[in-house]
């Protein structure tokens, strides 16, 4: 029961920020209120895959995977930190604080994409079995590769241009969006897992994590197709912020579920030790 | 009212965390790998080998410890 309050979690975060961002739009703190609303769910997003990655033991799979997603978000806060206007630029340098800004974004991109695909092939390296034929399990992954192009492809166009051009300055964003491109990629094997798991427990973490990369996609969406739908630069930001809020929650969710099953299984024997005797399922 | 296969008491412990479609998935798969035997000739002596070769899936999904527990747990319930 409680799992489902995972899900609503997000959602309730959403309608908030929405609340909020029309309450304040053309309030002199709007900026101040953007920018705390976006670190505020980095933060969420790192402290839930990092408390998923210690609910398990030191070298195990799911633990570094988790470790990574969180690791991402560390890179992101570290990045967004050298915004604050605390000297950064006085004591770097504008190149020295462009590649620190550079080097903090390649690393959170890459961490994200390898703690993804790990979680993305968890049902290869636990045997198991994903649901439906051969055939249609490439389809659906040939369907979130299309998506990923049309959504992820023209930032790596853009900016892969810009490098190729001799702009250096764009390495950062052609990671980031690379990273993206392949993230979304993994959106098939997430949600053939969570379909492979459902009516169980686990079935939470891989689609809470599915619905995240979604949220991730529609992110992107909007900007790259925010212009074309006629949305303004403001209401565009706006929906973009909303798109980013439920990746980060949606992903803070997962790995709280996956924390909340691993101490849940480890207190369900402990009681039927303590007891000796026969326990129901747990009830979540 | 029938009493419960070994298979299907094993794969009932495991639905809520798996799933029941993965449960008896594993189930059948790790009995007809491990033991050459087919779920329905699985018998409680079996279980033990079974559930040695649940444990690298349920270690994964849930971590080494709580896999052994709850190995542990199938071992004694099933009957």
């Amino acid at each position: 029961m409680r799992f489902r309050w995972l899900a609503v979690f997000p959602v309730a975060w959403g309608v908030t920020f929405l609340v909020l961002a029309a309450a304040l739009s053309g309030v002199s703190s709007y900026g101040i209120f953007l920018r705390t609303e976006i670190e505020l769910v980095k933060i969420l997003a790192l402290l839930g895959s990092w408390g998923a990655a210690l609910a398990f033991e030191k070298g195990e799979y799911m633990r570094r995977a988790w470790f990574l997603i969180g690791a991402a978000f560390a890179c992101f806060l570290l990045r967004d930190l050298t915004l604050a206007p605390w000297g950064f630029e006085e004591a770097l340098g504008t190149t020295g604080l462009l590649l620190l800004r550079g080097a903090l974004s390649i690393l959170g991109n890459l961490s994200q994409v390898v703690g993804t695909w790990m979680l993305a092939r968890v049902w290869k390296v636990s045997g198991l079995s994903l649901p439906g034929q051969r055939s249609r399990q490439i389809l659906v992954l040939l369907g979130a590769m299309a998506l990923a192009a049309v959504f992820a492809g023209p930032a790596v166009v853009e900016h892969g241009g810009k490098v190729l051009a001799g702009g250096w300055e764009a390495i950062p964003l052609l990671a980031s969006a690379l990273g993206d491109a392949v993230v979304l990629c993994l959106i098939a094997p997430l949600l053939l897992t969570a379909l492979a798991l459902h009516g169980g427990y686990l079935e939470w973490v891989w689609g809470l994590l599915t619905a995240s990369s979604l949220a991730w996609l529609l992110y992107d969406g909007v900007q790259v197709f925010g212009p074309n739908l006629g949305l303004s630069t403001d209401a565009a930001r706006v929906a973009s912020e909303l798109f980013r809020a439920l990746g980060c929650t949606l992903g803070f969710s997962a790995g709280v579920a996956q924390r909340w099953i691993v101490v849940q299984v480890q207190g369900l024997t402990r009681e039927t030790a303590e007891a000796g005797t026969a326990v129901s399922a747990p009830r979540m | 009212m029938d009493k419960q296969t070994v298979a299907e008491q094993v794969a009932a412990q495991l639905a809520p965390y798996l799933g029941p479609f993965n449960a008896s998935n594993a189930v059948r798969t790790w009995s007809e790998r491990k033991l050459l035997l087919s779920p329905e000739d699985l018998r409680p002596e079996h279980v033990p080998k079974l559930l040695e070769a649940l444990r690298p899936m349920l270690c994964t999904f849930v971590g080494r410890s709580s896999a052994t527990v709850l190995v542990e747990k199938i071992g004694r319930e099933v009957r």
